[in-house]
């Protein structure tokens, strides 16, 4: 009882935090909606006996990444004038969302609901631990993680040679 | 342990190569320029010589090579793959290496890139579960999206970079979505064991399913098949002519073997039929429809990318019903030559329009036969071996892909694709009309280097030898 209200709870302040994300003009404000949706999604995997994930959602994400993009923000100072403010076309979004969901989302979640899909399960007894985390990701996972170095190099070097000015 | 490291070596070279040559850049900077293209040529040729050598020992063995906790999965089949992928590679450096001295633009950071690209595309055709399958193509994807905006000076370059970035991260967000649900529905990531987590878990199988479309939505993007394909000509427009061959065939072959892969491997769905019907189909006729009216040359050449993609899709859509050998070979093939043909012709169009691109209308051909006819020669034999006129390689790839259609019974999918390939001999053979034209435009076109040289007759060769060649 208290797990569902608390999920309803995180599960509303994440939408809606979201939402504010992407709508606000002024983009400082719009990056602290997203540090509470941030927060809201850890809290969501802590729920989910994923402790380890919810303290890198944490770290990596509210903290990390938030402050970077924050960084850029104040270094491209932008002045009240650069800032389009959007002007929405609300039934036209409303309806494109409605559109969305019913023609998506909703048939999915239905099928789904009626497989037993959701059924509960037992998990094992270290589920979610650091170690096991750990062993998945050096273990079995080696390679593709070792490539994500690569990965990492080229989006350095892909994004000097995008940003450098002169050819 | 060794294992890895033996079976692996062109990817390895590749790697090493590519921080070598981004070191050559940090260190010498623009002195250490001119040997840019000679180092990477140097690595493409020894992966080259590499993917051989594995190729015989895998082949002596005749089993596949299972590495790193069977992430990665080494048969015959992925070796022809990995030696068409360098083979892009290698035409796509060889036109570079005139194009990017042509602009001023040589830098070390584009041989880097493209080298990463390749070695993404090696990474993706050995993966052997849906994790590193998706690694790769996001090192395939990133290196590429900074290659079509590499020319940051022109404006449509920039617009290609973005029209490529942005639906290609709501691509990748769609599939790892499905790679999610395939995984809750079926416990594995591994290919060979998504048939077995299926059939413990029937219950679950709806979750598969739309595991599994938005898993082929993503790799549709990659290979623009028709719905997902409108970021396709705008990207390979503006980007530069040899990199737009490398985005239209270098990433197709990389995603189309990971994609009979899967198929083969995983599973065989029972509905899975009319989805590739419609996909083929629509491919087709909408790529080459819009190819009719492209006055650019460069759009009707993506135009056609997207047709000869679904072409290809007619080899899957009987995937169940035939050989597994037989649809391999068929486009294995199929994309061998469209590598040679796509490219080649990108290539030349590189060589063609001159500074800025500016000469990429049909009407800016016209009169090429009177000064430099070896040239438009080549050009015309890739025209004609893109619309399939025998002998040329062109021909025989769509004889193989609509044999396999015939022998599993869709006769009719068939005569769709021998009537598309009627309706693109119209635009493709409207290329060599406006090159045999007469004209008195005096546009002076630039001088050959022996690079540029080498690579049209690579492509013209591929184009007449292929069909020559016997696939184990």
């Amino acid at each position: 009882m208290v797990e569902s209200l608390l999920f309803i709870i995180l599960g509303a302040v994440l939408i809606i935090t979201a939402l504010l994300g992407i709508t606000r003009t002024n983009p400082i404000s719009s990056s602290l909606c997203l540090v509470f949706a941030f927060l809201s999604l850890a809290s969501l995997y802590a729920m989910l006996s994923s402790a380890f994930v919810a303290a890198i959602q944490v770290l990596v994400y509210a903290g990390g990444i938030l402050v970077l993009i924050i960084f850029v923000i104040m270094i491209m100072h932008l002045n009240e004038k650069d800032l389009v403010h959007l002007k929405p076309k609300y039934m036209l979004m409303l309806v494109t969302a409605v559109i969305v969901v019913a023609g998506t989302l909703a048939p999915c979640l239905y099928v789904l609901s009626r497989s037993s899909f959701f059924a509960a399960q037992t998990l094992p007894e270290n589920f979610g631990s650091a170690e096991l985390i750990g062993s998945v990701l050096f273990e079995h996972y080696l390679f593709p993680f070792e490539m994500l170095s690569l990965i990492l190099l080229t989006a350095i070097v892909g994004v000097m040679v995008i940003s450098k000015k002169k050819l | 342990m060794a294992e890895e490291f033996v079976v692996l070596l062109p990817l390895w070279i590749i790697v090493i190569g590519a921080i070598g040559v981004l070191i050559i850049e940090a260190v010498w900077g623009t002195k250490g320029r001119s040997v840019l293209f000679a180092a990477t040529m140097a690595i493409l040729l020894l992966a080259f010589i590499g993917e051989i050598m594995v190729y015989r020992w895998t082949c002596a063995g005749a089993q596949d090579i299972f590495l790193f906790n069977r992430v990665l999965k080494i048969s015959a089949l992925t070796n022809l793959f990995v030696l068409s992928a360098i083979v892009a590679a290698i035409l796509t450096i060889l036109f570079s290496d005139h194009y990017l001295i042509a602009h001023a633009a040589t830098t070390g950071e584009y041989y880097f890139l493209v080298l990463m690209v390749v070695a993404g595309m090696i990474n993706v055709i050995l993966s052997h579960e849906l994790v590193t399958f998706l690694v790769g193509l996001e090192l395939l994807s990133l290196g590429s999206y900074a290659l079509a905006g590499y020319f940051r000076n022109r404006e449509k370059s920039i617009e290609a970079a973005l029209k490529y970035y942005l639906p290609g991260i709501f691509s990748t967000a769609i599939m790892v979505m499905g790679i999610a649900f395939i995984f809750g529905a079926t416990g594995t990531t591994f290919f060979d064991q998504l048939n077995q987590g299926m059939l413990q878990m029937p219950h679950r199988s709806i979750a598969f399913v739309f595991g599994f479309i938005m898993l082929l939505a993503g790799i549709a993007f990659k290979l623009t098949l028709v719905p997902f394909h409108a970021y396709a000509p705008d990207v390979y427009e503006g980007a530069s002519a040899p990199i737009s061959g490398l985005l239209s065939t270098g990433i197709k072959i990389a995603v189309f073997a990971s994609l009979v892969r899967i198929l083969g491997d995983a599973f065989q769905l029972p509905s899975g039929k009319a989805m590739f019907v419609f996909l083929s189909t629509a491919t087709m006729a909408v790529g080459n429809s819009m190819a009719l009216k492209q006055e650019n040359i460069k759009r009707m050449l993506a135009y056609s990318s997207i047709a000869h993609a679904g072409y290809m899709v007619i080899a899957l859509v009987s995937h169940s019903a035939i050989p597994a050998r037989d649809m391999h070979f068929a486009i294995g093939f199929y994309l061998l030559a469209y590598t040679f043909m796509t490219l080649g012709s990108f290539g030349i169009l590189g060589w063609l329009s001159g500074r800025e691109e500016r000469f990429i209308y049909l009407k800016d051909l016209a009169g090429i036969s009177k000064r430099c006819p070896a040239i438009s020669l080549a050009l015309a034999v890739l025209m004609f071996s893109l619309a399939g006129f025998p002998p040329t390689a062109g021909f025989f790839a769509k004889y193989y892909v609509f044999r396999l259609a015939i022998v599993s019974g869709d006769l009719w999918l068939a005569i769709f694709g021998i009537l598309n390939s009627f309706i693109s001999a119209y635009y493709y053979l409207r290329v060599v009309v406006y090159i045999m034209m007469k004209n008195d435009n005096d546009v002076q076109l630039p001088a050959l280097r022996l690079s540029l040289k080498l690579a049209i007759l690579l492509s013209i060769l591929g184009t007449f030898a292929i069909p020559f060649i016997s696939f184990p």
